[in-house]
């Protein structure tokens, strides 16, 4: 299953956000958003998941427009992972995964429903505290939980809204890690939006640079983060170098 | 470890942890069911306790039937409505707006709707008019500090402070309406009383509560997943604004039907959902319940104290409440701030 | 089924099935009365077990001399145990505004002698006790307006209606003597009076006791003439107390000032701390001199004429005087500071005196008015 955007434009209170956007995510892709604040990637990321109803264009997943799907129908097939939870009123990590498991049962959960959740729980690693309380947990630990949620869905489609911009180093990786074993596994489509330049580009398929909401670039990590789109996009001098992994390395020397 | 020895173990704790919440829900049922059957023989008329159950089950004299099936019955099975009815609007209000110290109480939803109760009491035409002028001004107040709390910067105890405000203005209105009306003995009324339970008020105030009570049932799961968020709630496919309208309105409507019966009995609706979830943790499916019961506990009980702590003088209930209350709220203060 | 709401009172039914018990056919000959606040109750007669719910009603009944047909007071009377000697041992069955249905109903009196003031008319009353066959009737005993109709009405429920008619006559002369010599003070020479209950600036509305009395002695309430409209939603309920503007009364420079006092000590009887005015066998004439002397010393009240002359009277709580069933001996009082030269020879507190001991079996004590 893919996720084909198609031509979408947004306005925010008659100031244009987003400008004719045309993103093709692939089944088993991850694929960074990327672009200074105010360039549209949470905006994009919400007319996905249709929280904000775009001005123009289509969203579609599998050939289905978004839009004229049922909003139980569309949480059986994308997963959206907020910056960061609430939680006022914590409940244990168990039930907050098994929120995920709302669109396919009423009011109960039945026994498919905790084999799947206690599935992902291992998967993620938070078997131990599952009945732990939400927030005697970790930030990274509650971005787990989190993304656990999203995948409790049993989602074709995974939106994350900068997963990693709370945490710490070893969280980064660890979280990031994990969503690129999901994708693989599960054939999901992964959209993130990102603000790390060097953790998008080590961890993605794919980039796409947004600029005053317009795409500037997409591409491979390579081809699209350069001296240059650095330059136009974010308005700083950088060195690009390669990092071990053939990927671009960024570091970056000074605003203009 | 391999995956299934894991899941065993997680799966067995979490059927020990659903069980024991399970277990605190029968508890509270029984000791409920225990004390109302406890204070039936307490009363300023001098029955004995054989007397009473005599007259219980075989309507038999007439003096003892009366005070028995008229007067204590009534009563009790009102303290038992009025403290479910308002500890579950106490837990709804505190999930929806996801702040612990909000309560139909405190942020003036009862003083409200008591006001619209009067209002509509002055056109005398009939308990009806009244529930629905009530439930009028508590959503006015509802929507009002809704409003408030979603903009930027609300903290929940800025969120509290309006709450508390619009209460007092609301008092003063029914005050000043009250005084007009030539009304009477406003201290009491404004503090919260049970004496003039009926069969009437008793069954008014338990027909709203019994359609209610499922349909926030029903919300519950829903409320959990908002109190990761709108994002999150909505993501999973759950209708934000519905289900917050839902159990905003479904929530106004038990308080306006108890406080045009019982005027505002206060702190029930905040210490319940506290001790609920403190026990219970923070699913509503079982907050709503607990939280229900242990109001029905809770007023129980003051109102027994009430009607035979000073015989044969009535103290009004409300005002036990509240000395039972405030102390209550100060030690969670202490205690909050202790925390940071 | 005898569920008929009565009177004016506004009793809320939306879906009822009171389960109602028929009142017990008892030997008595059954009567018809309308009470006070014009309900008509019927009771039967004579009354052989009667519960009061006012210290009003308690000491007609005294006066009376029907104390044995008693079965339950009210807190009030209750704690007034000095005044009330032959009902002390009366069982209670609570305060006049929170009454303990229970208790009344365990007690079983026939009828209910309950005010019919707006202040306490609960329509919960009659509601409550209705199912167990007693009636409730609504009779004031403190204003003079009503006074003469309500003990002769009490009279005949009791069957003592020679006893009612001896006592409201050893009180007639006296009223008449006062209003007959104030008759002819044309109304722009009449004494203007502020008239001031407990709560400072709260007063007497015209409808009330103590509004009627002033009149009667002569004096002309500084807020008659302005009409004030108490009560904007119903016109049926007659309001008790005002909150007066301190402004207006400024402005009307009344030439008297009468203060009612009371605290709770005087009501509860010493409970709390001993009660110093009223009935009472240690009179503190010094705190009234003090509550006068605050009055006197209000610093917007310097230039009125009242408080420049001295005339600030401190009265007895109004619920045992001036609203009382004695209120004929606050009038003696107000009369003889209204018009001194008038009534020279008028002598209250011997009249007050003679009342207690003819009606009550009292010896005098206490303190009422000061100075």
């Amino acid at each position: 299953m893919k996720l084909e955007i198609s031509g979408v434009s947004f306005d925010y209170n008659s100031r244009p956000v987003l400008k004719d956007v045309n993103i093709e995510v692939k089944a088993g892709e991850i694929v960074s958003l990327l672009g200074p604040n105010g360039s549209g990637k949470t905006t994009l990321l919400r007319c996905i998941d249709g929280m904000l109803k775009p001005k123009g264009g289509t969203v579609s997943i599998d050939g289905r427009d978004v839009k004229k799907m049922k909003q139980n129908d569309l949480a059986k097939l994308l997963g959206y992972v907020p910056q960061r939870a609430v939680n006022v009123l914590p409940c244990s990590v168990f039930d907050a995964v098994m929120i995920g498991r709302r669109p396919y049962i009423g009011w109960g959960s039945g026994k498919k429903d905790r084999e799947v959740v206690f599935e992902i729980l291992k998967l993620m690693g938070l078997g131990d505290m599952a009945l732990r309380s939400f927030d005697g947990i970790s930030g990274g630990e509650m971005q787990k939980v989190l993304i656990a949620k999203a995948l409790a869905q049993e989602p074709a489609v995974l939106l994350l809204d900068e997963p990693t911009s709370n945490l710490d180093l070893r969280h980064q990786l660890e979280v990031l890690k994990i969503i690129g074993e999901v994708v693989k596994e599960e054939k999901v489509s992964a959209l993130m939006a990102m603000h790390d330049l060097n953790l998008a580009s080590r961890f993605s398929d794919r980039i796409v640079l947004l600029k005053e909401g317009k795409v500037y670039d997409v591409g491979d990590p390579g081809s699209v983060i350069t001296q240059e789109s650095i330059r136009s996009v974010y308005g700083v001098e950088a060195i690009v170098k390669e990092n071990d992994g053939g990927r671009p390395h960024i570091i970056p020397l000074r605003a203009i | 470890m391999n995956i299934r020895e894991i899941k065993g173990e997680i799966e067995e704790r979490y059927a020990k942890y659903t069980a024991r919440k399970f277990g605190i829900l029968f508890a509270l049922l029984a000791s409920l069911v225990i004390l109302a059957i406890a204070v039936v023989p307490l009363g300023a008329a001098s029955l004995s306790i054989g007397e009473v159950f005599h007259a219980i089950f075989s309507r038999g004299s007439g003096r003892a039937d009366i005070i028995v099936w008229q007067l204590r019955l009534p009563r009790i099975a009102m303290a038992i409505i009025c403290g479910t009815g308002l500890a579950l609007s106490g837990a709804v209000v505190q999930g929806v707006l996801h702040n612990p110290l909000a309560s139909p109480f405190t942020l003036g939803v009862s003083s409200a709707a008591f006001f619209g109760g009067m209002i509509g009491g002055a056109f005398g035409a009939g308990m009806g008019l009244n529930v629905g002028f009530a439930f009028f001004f508590g959503m006015l107040a509802l929507f009002l500090i809704y409003g408030i709390s979603k903009r930027r910067g609300m903290t929940p105890e800025t969120v509290i402070l309006c709450g508390i405000c619009l209460m007092y203005l609301f008092l003063a209105l029914t005050s000043v309406a009250g005084m007009m009306g030539g009304a009477i003995g406003m201290s009491q009324i404004l503090s919260g009383f049970l004496v003039s339970s009926s069969w009437d008020s008793v069954l008014t105030t338990f027909v709203f509560l019994i359609i209610t009570f499922p349909l926030l049932m029903w919300c519950a799961r829903d409320l959990n997943a908002m109190a990761l968020g709108d994002d999150t709630a909505t993501s999973v496919g759950i209708n934000v604004k519905r289900t917050r309208m839902i159990s905003m309105v479904l929530a106004t409507l038990i308080v306006s039907s108890i406080v045009c019966f019982t005027g505002v009995i206060g702190f029930v609706c905040l210490i319940s959902p506290f001790i609920a979830r403190s026990v219970m943790g923070n699913d509503h499916r079982f907050i709503f319940p607990s939280s229900a019961l242990i109001g029905a506990l809770l007023l129980l009980g003051t109102d027994t104290l009430a009607r035979t702590a000073i015989q044969p003088i009535e103290i009004p209930v409300g005002m036990i409440m509240t000395i039972i209350g405030v102390p209550f709220i100060l030690y969670l203060a202490v205690k909050r701030s202790g925390y940071t | 089924m005898n569920k008929k709401i009565m009177g004016v009172m506004l009793v809320f039914i939306m879906v009822c099935t009171v389960i109602s018990v028929f009142p017990q056919v008892d030997a008595h000959e059954n009567v018809a009365i309308v009470d006070t606040m014009g309900n008509k109750v019927e009771i039967p007669c004579p009354v052989e077990r009667i519960a009061v719910l006012t210290p009003t009603a308690s000491e007609i009944i005294v006066a009376l001399g029907a104390e044995d047909r008693v079965v339950g007071i009210d807190q009030y009377t209750k704690w007034n145990d000095e005044f009330f000697l032959s009902l002390r041992n009366k069982p209670s069955i609570g305060l006049p505004p929170m009454p303990n249905y229970e208790k009344i109903i365990d007690l079983n009196p026939q009828v209910v002698i309950a005010l019919a003031d707006p202040l306490f008319c609960y329509p919960d009353l009659e509601k409550r006790l209705d199912p167990a066959g007693i009636k409730v009737v609504r009779l004031n005993f403190h204003d003079p307006k009503t006074y003469r109709r309500e003990v002769n009405l009490l009279g005949q429920m009791l069957g003592k209606e020679k006893r009612a008619k001896e006592f409201l006559n050893f009180s007639q002369s006296w009223v008449d003597t006062i209003e007959e010599r104030v008759k002819d003070v044309p109304s722009e020479e009449r004494v203007r009076i502020y008239y001031e209950w407990i709560v400072p600036y709260a007063t007497y509305s015209e409808d009330a006791g103590p509004s009627h009395t002033t009149t009667m002695a002569g004096g002309a309430s500084i807020l008659s003439e302005e009409k004030v409209s108490y009560s904007p939603f119903s016109s049926h309920v007659a309001g008790f107390f005002l909150l007066t503007s301190p402004e207006l009364i400024v402005e009307k420079n009344p030439q008297m000032i009468i203060k009612d006092l009371m605290r709770p000590s005087d009501i509860i009887g010493g409970r709390m701390a001993p009660k110093t005015i009223g009935y009472t066998s240690k009179p503190d004439i010094k705190r009234m001199a003090k509550e006068r002397g605050k009055i006197i010393n209000r610093s917007v009240f310097k230039e009125i004429d009242a408080v420049r002359n001295g005339d600030v009277y401190t009265f007895a709580p109004s619920p045992e005087f001036a609203m009382s069933p004695r209120w004929p001996v606050a009038l003696g009082y107000m009369a003889k500071v209204f018009y001194p030269s008038k009534f020279k020879d008028l002598d209250p507190q011997a009249f007050h005196a003679e009342w207690l001991k003819k009606w009550y079996g009292l010896e005098y004590k206490g303190v009422y008015v000061y100075p």
